[in-house]
């Protein structure tokens, strides 16, 4: 005789509780293994999404800027030095536009689609199934647009896209009117949602995009960016351009890569961008170098009009390289890389200089302090110069008439002879400089640019002729005004007053074109018309002598293309295969979160092993007492029990991980289908992996041992004697007596629960936030609940404890009466009992009873939608102000088409992935939306843990530099092997800037809280970072960080207009569907899509709602599974008192009176937890369910509750069989 | 066949219980001497003590006071698992309830004093002989629950004797069984005992059963009180 035969032969003797107890370690390794899977499969779907969405692409240049198609001609043909060849380099265009078609009287649209012109190279890199690449004048539809869209193939629709801006459209000379060009074209195809290029996306993100694809050269020649070769009509070419480059590295190159980090990757991505940089030319800078060999000078221009400050910072760098050379060698320099081909850095040997056109440049002498129409003496429409005044040639020095002026005050002005002869002015005169201010679109009076004056004195007088002065080519070339013939002819996209202009002004232009009529100081300039686009239009170099221009101007803008690096301006290849891969571990730990919401099954089957093993245990009580008495040590009779469990639990294992795999599945099918609104897809598909299923077997022994373990322990408290004489039950009997704890417990419930209802209702409770969002009334609600539930199971314990001291008279409530008093036998049984389905239902239903549904909320200053009724967003930025009669009227509103008292925040857009919970992939850098002024005053929406009285204006704080922890990876050589990338931590010094974001955004997808830094762009190579100073609660602006407009405007200089605006009406449905109708109608080209506030917080609550059903619809599983422990309960108490029941049967209790009278008990039970827990959870949540937007799903948990009291009753009967088939002879003689 | 040595030596022992109201005194000073070989029969009342001395004698309860020696050595001075060592080395235990294992069968429960030890080939050898003694040689396979009260019964007894104790103590041994199979029973324990060289203390109510030993003690006033010529007490 063996221990192990004994286990043996144990575990097929009590084959029927151990075959319970399998059961259980089944349930619990399925729960907690298939959590585990559902973790695993999301992961590998969101990896495979990923892998599908990007077809055969590893690195995508995405640039703000348009450049030469050639570029990726010349990558494509010289990268074979590049690992050897065998990549491709392929050209794109990646614009935002929205969609529309028409059937009937019907338009739909669908707006923020990316819009890819793509060639038959780039086709080929893309999961596209049976679809062909799309011809001119057609297009091919990912499954997303095509089904919101209701088209199919052969249906027109128009393609609305942004048309590219040379000049920034928020300068002087941007275009603001014409934004977006139609394209009409036919569906040639609709790809399937199946097909990797319907998500084909540059952010990760789980949900099909909106995607469309469109013919390169057609989409080039709608939006003019097509080539156009030098003509008679069209003096100046230009290349054909794009605004994306893919890349497809060699089969093989990143076999098994899966970071970002990684070498193979790191260093591919740092050749490729090296390539790019060499094969870039200025004009994909839209830079230039206009050599003037008759001056003797270089200047610096762009085609933007002005120079952004990464160009004159390069342009600089190349000036000092080329100055100083010149300056080494004294003479010029034939040999060396670096030809002496301007002058060396002296005074005067190069000029920066900042044009502007100024409306009007009057005296001021009749214009009585200002009015315009006062004004006797003006010239319309003339360019101002600033700059410092050049002492050397050849910028210098200016010719006067009179007193020479070498330097100018800030306040004085130089104008030329042909200004002063207009004007009437002389040294001295007052004059006004009427200019338009840049980035006012909209604050105009017209409605167009705000126009304000300065005032300055004539300092001197300076001479046109050939001098210095009379110099065109101060300005740069503006295709439209420049070479205009007339100032009639001015192709300007401002508001001009053709009436002020005079014949003078006409002949003006006619001789001198663009020269300057005005100089001021540089400093000066800059501040009264300098912009976040830049503060110099041009910077020039003065030639060496002998230096022929154009061959200078060609080795400058050579140099200029070493310098500023690609990457530095939005010119880099980004590896968004393995940005995606690293960002499918995923926002979320969908093991975490599923271990969470199946807790109570896990608890559950946790307890019924333990409740099972006990009752095994206090079957064989007696044989554990003999075997004590035959001398087997109290420590080997429990290591035997702990080997039997174990065993047990091992039979359990094997089954219960094919069960963990099939609970996965029913899982991940719930994600496809039930709970879709919390994934969002239903492309998410089972993903086994072999060393999931080992780790969920080993805590669910773990788990299961632990339970047995603990079961087992409680052997030690009982001596062989008690064990034999059966006093060990009479020993855990004896704690019914004591009741004084239950008394404590239930008066302090009472009080504390009695105490706070008594304040709230006295209105002594403060309605502000206590803490994360929860207000003092919710969080104390939630005490006064919780102290009731224990006051309750306290009264329980003590009505129990008060029973056995009560006499049973015969009657009508006798059984009930002994049905009550057989609960009282095992009171801490009893207890357990009430107390654990009293916790389960509590949190069950207070969890279900937290639904929301704020489509029936109303505009509310201090609530999620901010008193804001339409929330809308475009596809193309717009400039004008929809406050505005103008602004409105620039869009095409007529005068009633906008209802009094309708107003509008417009915030500008960073794009940036979507951090919302929508999205679950993990995020690193969310969209940014810049917060206008008169938003950050208007205040509203709710906040979390912000400590301020005025939140918002927390985005005003200047926060300097800040040294910030940011993350690095270090590649080491290993001899022999692969390098290996480490990723460290560093601490970085970084300007600082505010942002406000959603609490749900900021906690779950950025992992971020109040004072947490974000790195941008990039965690490992920022440039700036964000500090969170403030956290909305659940608001609309889940998804997005929230910056000042002025530090948006900082930080992303070249973002123009405002593309989300949040619209406040008189809060009628009436109103706001007619507003939101009249925007998306007059803006149309700017692809609008307007909703309601409401109904986009619904869509976010959407994913909480769904998780918390899902959590509702587990843990009514584990309330179901653990009812079925109360029948073990209920089983053991049978057990114990068989002798007790079988003397009932002897005096006459029928089967069905036993029956009755332990179905009485169990039902006293359930009912007691159920309505404990189901009572404080209702009163824990009351603050919340007085609100309007509450959506209690009253049905399913009903049928929740329900369920498990009839399963609990139904158990409780396969229990009571039990008792009612033990023969009555046998169990009284065995007593 | 030689006497191994060793006795029971039971001195002024007493047992009292702590309860809610006076302390209760079982056992007021109990003396008892035996020699390898002996076998007494203890009567008395219900509620007399008598299940309590045997379980003290047994060493699954301890003494108030007093001490007890058995084989020369004192168990209460044992730790537990020396004491667990010693009572499957020197103590047999027969009770009213044969407390067979029904998973096990007749050989395995007559083995399973065994676990604690090496287990080793002859004491299944030494189980089946005893099994033929006890006349069950034909049941070896079968389990309890296909027994007889009787047959259950003889297979309680081969358990307590299969380790060869120096002591076999038995509490009621027949008191579930019909006269007859009782006086088997009893017969047969003392004949296997006697074989031994074990001292035997059996409880029991039957007068039957106590007049078959060839000493009788009685427990009255938590003292045991010769009751036989046979034997002497002390």
């Amino acid at each position: 005789m063996s221990s192990f035969r004994l286990i043996l032969r144990s575990l097929t003797h009590y084959w029927r509780t151990n075959l319970a107890l399998v059961l259980g370690v089944i349930v619990g390794t399925a729960v907690i293994g298939g959590a585990l899977i559902v973790g695993d499969s999301v992961r590998d779907s969101l990896r495979d999404m990923t892998l599908k969405r990007l077809g055969k692409i590893d690195f995508a240049l995405h640039s703000p800027r348009f450049f030469r198609q050639q570029l990726a001609t010349d990558l494509q043909e010289n990268h074979h030095h590049m690992s050897g060849g065998g990549h491709r380099f392929v050209p794109a265009i990646w614009v935002n536009g929205s969609v529309e078609s028409k059937s009937g009287e019907t338009t739909r649209r669908v707006t923020n689609a990316n819009v890819v012109g793509l060639n038959e190279q780039l086709w080929k890199l893309l999961d596209h199934g049976d679809a062909k690449q799309p011809a001119e004048r057609e297009v091919v539809l990912g499954a997303r647009v095509a089904a919101d869209l209701g088209v199919k193939v052969g249906d027109d629709i128009s393609l609305w896209v942004e048309i590219p801006a040379s000049v920034p459209r928020e300068t002087l000379l941007g275009e603001r009117d014409e934004v977006a060009q139609e394209v009409a074209a036919t569906v040639s195809a609709v790809l399937k949602d199946t097909d990797g290029a319907s998500r084909l996306d540059l952010r990760p993100g789980q949900q099909l995009p909106m995607t469309v694809y469109v013919d390169l050269t057609f989409l080039q020649e709608q939006v003019g960016l097509d080539e156009v070769r030098a003509s008679r009509r069209n003096p100046v070419g230009s290349p054909a351009r794009i605004n994306a480059v893919f890349a497809a590295m060699k089969p093989g190159a990143f076999d098994a890569v899966e970071s970002v980090s990684d070498f193979r990757v790191t260093q591919l991505l740092s050749t490729s961008n090296d390539m790019f940089q060499t094969y870039m030319r200025p004009a994909d800078l839209a830079l230039r170098v206009r050599p003037d060999s008759e001056r003797g000078y270089l200047s610096f221009e762009s085609d933007t009009m002005v120079l952004d400050q990464s160009v004159v910072d390069a342009a600089n760098d190349v000036r000092k390289q080329l100055q100083k050379t010149a300056s080494v060698g004294g003479l010029r320099q034939v040999v060396s890389d670096l030809p002496g081909i301007v002058k060396p850095q002296t005074s005067g040997s190069f000029s920066e200089v900042l044009v502007y056109l100024a409306n009007s440049i009057a005296n001021a002498r009749d214009d009585k302090g200002g009015n315009q129409k006062a004004e006797q003496n003006y010239s319309s429409y003339s360019v101002i110069a600033g700059m410092d005044l050049p002492k050397n040639a050849p910028f210098g020095p200016f010719e006067f008439k009179g007193d020479e002026v070498t330097t100018l005050k800030d306040n004085e002005i130089l104008i030329n002879e042909w200004l002063a002869e207009d004007i009437q002015a002389e040294v001295g005169t007052e004059v006004r400089v009427r200019y338009f201010l840049v980035g006012t679109e909209g604050e105009g009076d017209d409605g167009g640019l705000k126009e304000t004056d300065v005032v300055f004195k004539v300092a001197g007088i300076v001479k046109l002729g050939d001098s210095v002065a009379a110099d065109p080519g101060f300005t740069p070339h503006v295709p439209g005004i420049t070479d205009a013939d007339s100032i009639s002819d001015w192709e300007q996209p401002f508001k001009m007053d053709m009436d002020r202009i005079t014949d003078r002004d006409d002949k003006y232009w006619e001789e001198h074109k663009t020269t300057p009529k005005a100089f001021i100081n540089l400093r000066v300039a800059q501040k009264l018309f300098g912009s976040r686009h830049g503060k110099l239009s041009s910077m020039r170099l003065a030639l060496a002598p002998g230096i022929g221009a154009d061959a200078a101007a060609e080795l400058a803008m050579n140099r200029m293309m070493t310098k500023p690096a690609a990457t530095d301006i939005g010119m880099g290849f980004r590896p968004i295969k393995f940005e995606g891969l690293q960002a499918s571990v995923g926002a979320n730990d969908f093991s975490g979160l599923f271990i969470g919401f199946s807790f109570f099954l896990i608890a559950a089957a946790a307890i019924l092993i333990g409740l099972l093993f006990r009752l095994s245990i206090d079957r064989r009580v007696a044989d554990v007492g003999m075997l004590a008495t035959v001398g087997l040590p109290e420590p080997r009779i429990r290591r035997v029990f702990l080997a039997e469990g174990a065993m047990i639990v091992l039979i359990g294992i094997v089954p219960g991980i094919a069960a963990a795999v099939a609970y996965a599945w029913l899982m991940m099918y719930g994600l496809r289908t039930w709970w879709i609104g919390a994934t969002g897809t239903r492309f998410l598909e089972l993903s086994v992996n072999p060393g999931t299923l080992v780790i969920g077997a080993m805590i669910s022994i773990a788990v299961s041992m632990l339970v047995v373990w603990l079961s087992v322990r409680r052997l030690r408290n009982f001596s062989p004697k008690s064990l034999l004489t059966g006093s060990a039950d009479q020993r855990s009997l004896d704690i019914t007596k004591k009741s004084r704890k239950a008394w404590v417990s239930l008066l302090g419930g009472l009080i504390v629960g009695l105490g706070l209802l008594g304040a709230t209702l006295a209105g002594a409770v403060p309605a502000t936030e206590a803490f994360s969002g929860l207000t003092w009334q919710v969080v104390l609600f939630f005490v006064m609940a919780m102290s009731l539930l224990v006051a309750g199971v306290a009264a329980v314990a003590v009505l129990l404890g008060g029973e056995t001291g009560r006499q049973i008279k015969p009657g009508a409530g006798a059984m009930s009466r002994l049905s009550f008093r057989n609960a009282s036998r095992h009171r801490a049984r009893s207890l357990f009992t009430v107390g654990l389905i009293a916790f389960a239902a509590f949190v069950i239903v207070a969890v279900a009873a937290g639904r929301r549904n704020p489509s029936v909320e109303a505009p509310d200053l201090d609530s999620g939608n901010g008193g804001f009724s339409l929330v809308a967003e475009t596809s193309q930025p717009v400039l004008q102000n929809l406050n505005t009669a103008d602004g409105r009227e620039q869009l095409g509103f007529g005068a009633d088409d906008w209802p009094a008292g309708v107003s509008v925040q417009q915030l500008r857009v960073k794009p940036g992935q979507d951090g919302s919970c929508l999205n679950l992939y993990q995020t690193t850098l969310p969209t940014v939306l810049g917060v206008p002024d008169s938003m950050i005053q208007r205040g509203g929406f709710r906040f979390a843990d912000t400590k301020a009285d005025e939140p918002w204006k927390l985005l005003d704080e200047s926060l300097g530099e800040e040294t910030i922890d940011i993350t690095k990876t270090v590649t080491q050589n290993n001899p022999g092997g692969r390098p290996t990338a480490t990723v460290v931590t560093v601490p970085k010094k970084l300007p600082v800037y505010p942002v406000l974001g959603d609490m749900n955004t900021l906690q779950f997808s950025l992992k971020k809280g109040i004072g947490s830094y974000i790195p941008v762009p990039t965690p490992e190579n920022p440039k700036f970072a964000f500090k969170v100073v403030g956290m909305l609660d659940s608001s609309v602006f889940q998804g997005v960080l929230l910056l000042s407009e002025k530090n948006f405007k900082t930080l992303y200089p070249d973002i123009p207009g405002h593309r989300y605006f949040l619209v406040e009406t008189d809060g009628t449905q009436q109103q706001a569907e007619l507003v939101s109708g009249q925007l998306e109608s007059k803006l149309t080209p700017y692809g609008l899509d307007a909703e309601r506030v409401s109904d986009r917080i619904a869509g976010f609550l959407a994913v909480q709602n769904t998780y918390l059903s899902t959590f509702q619809t587990l843990g009514g599983l584990g309330l179901l599974l653990g009812t079925l422990g109360l029948a073990t309960v209920m089983l053991r108490n049978i057990i114990e008192r068989r002798s007790e029941l079988a003397l009932m049967r002897s005096v006459g209790f029928g089967p069905s009176k036993l029956t009755w009278l332990v179905l009485m008990e169990n039902a006293l039970l359930l009912i007691l937890g159920l309505a404990l827990g189901t009572g404080c959870a209702l009163l824990a949540m009351t603050p919340h369910l007085s609100k309007t937007g509450a959506d209690v799903p009253w049905g399913s948990l009903a049928l929740v509750i329900g369920g498990v009291f009839v399963v609990g009753m139904l158990a409780a009967w396969f229990a009571v069989r039990e008792a009612v088939r033990t023969p009555v002879l046998a169990t009284l003689r065995a007593e | 066949m030689a006497v191994p040595p060793g006795k029971l030596v039971v001195t002024d022992l007493c047992k009292t219980f702590e309860g809610v109201g006076d302390p209760l005194q079982i056992l007021t000073g109990v003396n008892l001497q035996m020699e390898r070989g002996d076998a007494i029969a203890v009567t008395g009342p219900s509620g007399s003590g008598k299940s309590t001395l045997l379980y003290i004698l047994g060493t699954l309860d301890t003494p108030s006071s007093g001490s007890v020696s058995i084989l020369d050595r004192d168990p209460f001075a044992l730790n537990a698992k020396e004491l667990s060592w010693f009572r499957s080395e020197s103590v047999g235990f027969i009770f009213q309830d044969h407390h067979l294992l029904p998973q096990l069968s007749v050989l395995e429960n007559v083995v399973l004093p065994m676990l604690v030890g090496t287990g080793a080939d002859d004491h299944v050898a030494r189980a089946k002989e005893l099994l033929e003694r006890v006349g069950l040689s034909e049941r070896l396979s079968h389990r309890p629950a296909k027994l007889s009260g009787g047959e259950r019964q003889r297979v309680a007894v081969c358990r307590a004797l299969i380790n060869q104790p120096a002591l076999v103590l038995a509490d009621e041994p027949t008191g579930n069984l019909d006269p007859e199979t009782a006086g088997i029973i009893g017969k047969l324990l003392l004949e296997i005992a006697s074989e031994q060289s074990a001292m035997l203390v059996c409880v029991t109510h039957s007068r039957e059963l106590a007049g078959t030993f060839p000493r009788e003690l009685k427990l009255r006033s938590g003292k045991l009180v010769e009751d036989s010529q046979t034997a002497t007490a002390l």
